[in-house]
């Protein structure tokens, strides 16, 4: 039977909540389509749009309330934050018609990913260039300094010098992309309750 | 044309609603629709999230060989509504001033 079929699917495409969850999320719309009598996949898609949709739009609903709920303040882990908003794009994408404004918002947000993304290449890369270089400072020092002494410990000075950068820039980095992630956060938030607010109109 | 709503109005409504009398999830939405645009996946968000905030209760109802989920108002809903509509007065009341002002004695609607 589709409906039964439909229901599978949401079931299938409802991932990171809890196993009650799922099943109080399922049970309603198994009861909600038992009462609307809709039998067929095409009615049933027209109402509640492909499970894979409806399961977007739950998982959304979830990973932003439970943000709010369980912390009162906006800070969340960088994990926590990269997954609500990889949910909301999905819940953006998986829209069925235009949306405008939030549209664009949707646009801009993904480019922003992309933005971090190559931040984090970049100081990857950094980090690994320096990590490079103090391994060769320190590695020619030491086996220097058995030949020519002052030039060994020239070496060697250079390698603390470099270590000494890397145990300065790690944290820098690490807190930027910190920050990056929660501002990106917070306006995939602020763009997703827009745009429920326009499809509650719709 | 319809005038989009907020989340607070929304919660509004649907306690409102429950004031009167309980309701299972799909009579609940279809009284909902009745009055604003209000797409069939909200409504399962909302109550979700008026349960948890214990402004409503739930209780199961066999029916033909299934089960219905019922919504019950809480104190703490028909409190919270009460705030809600205040709110809304106060709302109504400023916004009629400005929209209606220069129409008084018109008819709308």
């Amino acid at each position: 039977m589709d409906r039964d079929r439909y229901l599978d699917e949401l079931k299938a495409c409802l991932q990171g909540l809890t196993v009650a969850e799922v099943k109080d999320a399922v049970a309603f719309y198994a009861e909600y389509l038992s009462d609307a009598q809709l039998e067929q996949r095409a009615a049933i898609e027209e109402k509640l749009g492909t499970p894979r949709q409806l399961a977007r739009k739950i998982m959304a609903d979830y990973s932003i309330r439970d943000d709010e709920h369980t912390t009162g303040s906006k800070v969340k882990s960088a994990h926590a934050n990269s997954r609500m908003i990889w949910l909301i794009i999905l819940a953006l994408l998986s829209a069925p018609f235009a949306l405008g404004a939030v549209g664009v918002g949707g646009g801009v947000l993904i480019a922003v990913i992309f933005l971090i993304l190559a931040f984090f290449m970049v100081g990857a890369g950094l980090l690994l260039a320096i990590l490079l270089l103090t391994a060769f400072f320190l590695y020619s020092g030491v086996v220097l300094l058995f030949q020519e002494f002052n030039v060994g410990i020239f070496y060697l000075g250079c390698g603390m010098a470099c270590l000494g950068l890397l145990l300065l820039i790690v944290p820098c980095l690490f807190w930027f992309g910190r920050v990056l992630i929660q501002a990106v956060a917070n306006f995939a938030r602020y763009l997703y309750r827009k745009f429920n607010e326009r499809r509650r109109a719709d | 044309m319809k005038i989009k709503i907020s989340a607070d109005l929304l919660d509004g409504l649907v306690l409102a609603l429950l004031e009167r009398k309980d309701y299972y999830g799909y009579a609940l939405t279809q009284d909902m629709q009745a009055v604003i645009e209000i797409s069939e996946s909200t409504m399962y968000p909302v109550l979700r999230r008026l349960q948890k905030n214990n402004y409503l209760t739930t209780y199961d109802q066999p029916f033909q060989g299934r089960n219905r989920r019922y919504y019950r108002i809480a104190p703490a809903g028909t409190q919270h509504l009460e705030q809600i509509r205040k709110m809304w007065v106060n709302y109504k009341v400023s916004l009629d001033n400005i929209l209606l002002g220069e129409a008084k004695g018109k008819h709308y609607g």
